[in-house]
């Protein structure tokens, strides 16, 4: 609903996202579009700790479930660990986007965790491709 | 951490300018050339008065400070801690959040030990270090160590994504005991600093050339200084 609101709206929306896809396009190259579809899909989990950290999972479009960091840019999915650290093809996965892209629109699901499930969920394995 | 430094180490050479931004930041340098002793000494720094540190290693140094500028109450306010894996390491990190009162400076020896699996486990390292130092409020300064030559190529490019502000400590060849320290801050004119560790323990600092000596490898790890 999202991604075809921002491709055919001409007034914005209530979000405001009227003219803004070409922009997040531009600036974030072909990331933009599978990140709104993540967002739309609500794919994306803000997790909080008793001690107030937090970490979000996104759920991707393979069925894999990865880990995003708050405070700076790391997620376990395979396109960070080769397109974005090891290429430098790009600034961020399409997960950091839905991420960062969910927050701002408030469509984050919150889950409360320990603080022992927590460390586990930051130091989850990176994934493999397929 | 950068003034945590300076405080460990002194007012730096000339061209040093008086702004000290704060940022994580990543000291490199061989084996023996005194990363561990500096990190101590950045903790010690302030006497008394200064944050209270927690000093991650994994395992104990050989030798532990003294008192920082002789006021004993400088080690009371240092925390070691000898976390042997990353998932150890991970629940120290862990637990930092939910203390009633957490450390204001956070140091990591040995970064090189906890680097484990695949090509993004120097990113999540240093994505955890991160996240734990922002965690508290107000947030920790964070102060890691890395030996040269890095266990891989793409280790240095990959932290330094993570720590914007670097140190590097270069042993004078065929002088023992002597290090040239070179503080390099984004923004910044390089500082610099010269060391000689003496036979007893201590360390004598006096400010030295921030300036590179013509050294194509600072970082040992085989490729051009990309500093």
């Amino acid at each position: 609903h999202l991604t075809s609101c921002s491709r055919g709206a001409s007034e914005g929306d209530q979000k405001g996202f009227s003219g803004d896809l070409p922009r997040l396009k531009f600036i974030f190259g072909p990331s933009a579009v599978p990140a709104l579809d993540l967002v739309d899909q609500r794919s994306v989990t803000r997790v909080v700790s008793p001690s107030g950290r937090t970490a979000y999972q996104v759920l991707g479009s393979s069925g894999k479930l990865y880990t995003c960091y708050s405070s700076c840019h790391f997620c376990t999915c395979p396109a960070f660990g080769f397109t974005v650290l090891q290429k430098s093809e790009s600034l961020l996965c399409k997960h950091i986007l839905a991420v960062y892209l969910s927050q701002a629109m408030g469509a984050c699901q919150e889950l409360t965790v320990s603080e022992e499930q927590l460390t586990s969920i930051l130091l989850a394995e990176e994934e493999d491709e397929g | 951490m950068a003034a945590a430094l300076e405080r460990a180490l002194g007012p730096a050479g000339p061209e040093a300018d008086a702004s000290v931004p704060e940022a994580p930041l990543l000291v490199l340098g061989p084996a023996g050339s005194g990363r561990t002793a500096l990190l101590l000494r950045a903790a010690l720094a302030g006497g008394g008065d200064g944050p209270r540190a927690l000093f991650l290693a994994p395992s104990a140094p050989s030798r532990l400070p003294e008192g920082g500028g002789g006021d004993p109450r400088a080690l009371q306010r240092l925390e070691l801690r000898y976390p042997p894996t990353l998932a150890a390491l991970a629940q120290e990190l862990g637990a930092m959040a939910a203390r009633a009162r957490p450390p204001g400076l956070l140091l990591l020896d040995g970064l090189e030990h906890y680097i484990q699996g695949g090509p993004s486990a120097p990113a999540r390292l240093a994505a955890l270090l991160l996240e734990a130092s922002r965690a508290p409020r107000p947030p920790a300064r964070l102060l890691a160590a890395l030996r040269v030559p890095p266990p891989g190529p793409r280790v240095l490019p990959v932290l330094r994504r993570y720590f914007p502000a670097e140190c590097r400590l270069r042993p004078l060849p065929g002088v023992p005991l002597r290090v040239n320290v070179r503080l390099v801050l984004p923004g910044s004119v390089p500082r610099g600093w010269r060391l000689r560790f003496e036979p007893h323990g201590g360390l004598n600092v006096t400010p030295g050339p921030g300036d590179g000596d013509g050294d194509e490898d600072e970082d040992g790890d085989g490729s051009g200084d990309e500093g």
